[in-house]
């Protein structure tokens, strides 16, 4: 078996997981966690699956579909994707603290397969976020840019980031 | 998300681990207009499955009726209803770090007062124990501080092994109790119903233990 990370929009509420399980289990595939995430858009619902080895990536992308997920993306997930979102956050906050120097890959894998690039004169904007870019204030000097071709950076995700850049400001241990 | 008129309820479901059982689970839930906002999963063994549901349950719906309908489901059983307070907002974990961090010496009671709703308990508290029990001699906790909600007079528990682990007091009250490893300092959040799960003593471990980094910071005067 296969964990995948699943995004969709979905419309309609209550009864969609139903809806969207349904159409999954016909290809034996298991919803393990949902999260919802609210933007302007609408909601938009995080999942992690798991599924037969013999599924693939335009499988997947088809059963959602038809279980009325809009704009849905999947990513292969890695084995910690079992540990529940606070407790990997946590542990990535407790990680910069320790190790201000941890910072850029502590981002990489709250965030998964983005780029982190740093520039000293990023400019004076505050910080803020796209649908695939955030820039984020380095505590250190300069600006941090963080691009994210798919899926499409949440409220959720740009408040974690930016609460883990925060606590770069912490100098670590001598 | 339909949230009007409605409270924030958790359910902890076990069901049989394959492909539909969830989706059965979300059809008895939907019929009545519960929206489902989380599903967490505290673990998979041996073929069954354990999660945690966070619904926002509409004000009219009929909540035995649901939960016989959801003990119908063959696999399926209902481990625990409770209210919750709150839904903790994205990102608060690690802005509680921050603020910590900000203020350190209102740090543990920053960090006791988030605890409930990241926990969906009723109650936390930071506890500290006294020296006598290091030395051997009879153990006496200290609240240090306790959240909104907190009992004037705390649980009597049994608080050895001092590690991370879930505990029933002795007026059935469920807790889980995370060390700091520093001044026999723990932080302890509770509830009446349903009991810590290992995976809900794991975030409480790594809440203490991104706090303690902190702190150990403030302590060599390196935080502002």
């Amino acid at each position: 078996m296969t964990l995948w990370r699943v995004r969709a929009t979905i419309d309609d509420r209550p009864g969609f997981l139903a809806v969207l399980a349904a159409s999954l289990a016909l290809r034996s595939v298991n919803i393990l966690s949902v999260q919802v995430h609210t933007t302007a858009a609408g909601a938009v619902d995080d999942f992690l699956v798991d599924a037969p080895t013999s599924v693939t990536a335009a499988d997947l992308l088809e059963a959602v579909r038809r279980g009325r997920g809009r704009d849905p993306w999947v990513s292969l997930a890695d084995v910690r994707g079992l540990v529940d979102e606070p407790t990997r956050v946590l542990a990535l906050a407790a990680r910069v603290v320790a190790d201000r120097d941890a910072l850029e890959d502590a981002l990489v894998r709250l965030l998964g397969d983005c780029e982190i690039s740093w520039r000293a004169d990023g400019g004076t904007q505050p910080d803020g976020y796209t649908a695939n870019a955030m820039r984020l204030l380095d505590p250190a000097g300069g600006v941090l840019f963080i691009h994210r071709p798919e899926p499409a950076f949440t409220p959720a995700e740009y408040a974690r980031a930016h609460a883990l850049v925060g606590l770069a400001r912490i100098p670590s241990k001598a | 998300m339909g949230s009007v008129g409605g409270v924030l309820l958790r359910l902890r479901v076990a069901l049989p681990d394959r492909p539909g059982s969830l989706g059965q689970v979300a059809r008895v839930l939907g019929v009545v207009g519960a929206d489902i906002v989380s599903v967490m999963v505290l673990e998979r063994v041996g073929g069954r499955a354990v999660d945690d549901f966070t619904v926002v349950w509409p004000a009219s719906a009929p909540a035995d009726r649901v939960l016989d309908g959801l003990a119908a489901i063959p696999g399926v059983r209902v481990d625990g209803v409770w209210r919750g307070t709150e839904v903790s907002e994205p990102g608060r974990e690690v802005a509680l770090v921050g603020q910590v961090a900000a203020n350190p010496a209102t740090g543990l009671a920053t960090v006791v007062d988030a605890t409930p709703a990241l926990f969906g308990a009723d109650w936390a508290a930071a506890l500290r124990l006294s020296a006598a029990w290091a030395g051997g001699g009879a153990s006496e906790l200290m609240v240090i501080a306790s959240s909104w909600c907190a009992p004037v007079v705390l649980p009597s528990m049994d608080i050895a092994p001092l590690r991370p682990r879930a505990v029933t007091a002795a007026d059935g009250t469920h807790l889980a109790v995370a060390p700091f490893q520093r001044d026999g300092l723990m932080l302890v959040v509770a509830r009446a119903e349903p009991p810590f799960h290992r995976s809900e003593v794991e975030r409480l471990a790594q809440l203490v233990g991104a706090t303690a980094a902190v702190l150990d910071a403030s302590d060599r005067g390196v935080v502002a």
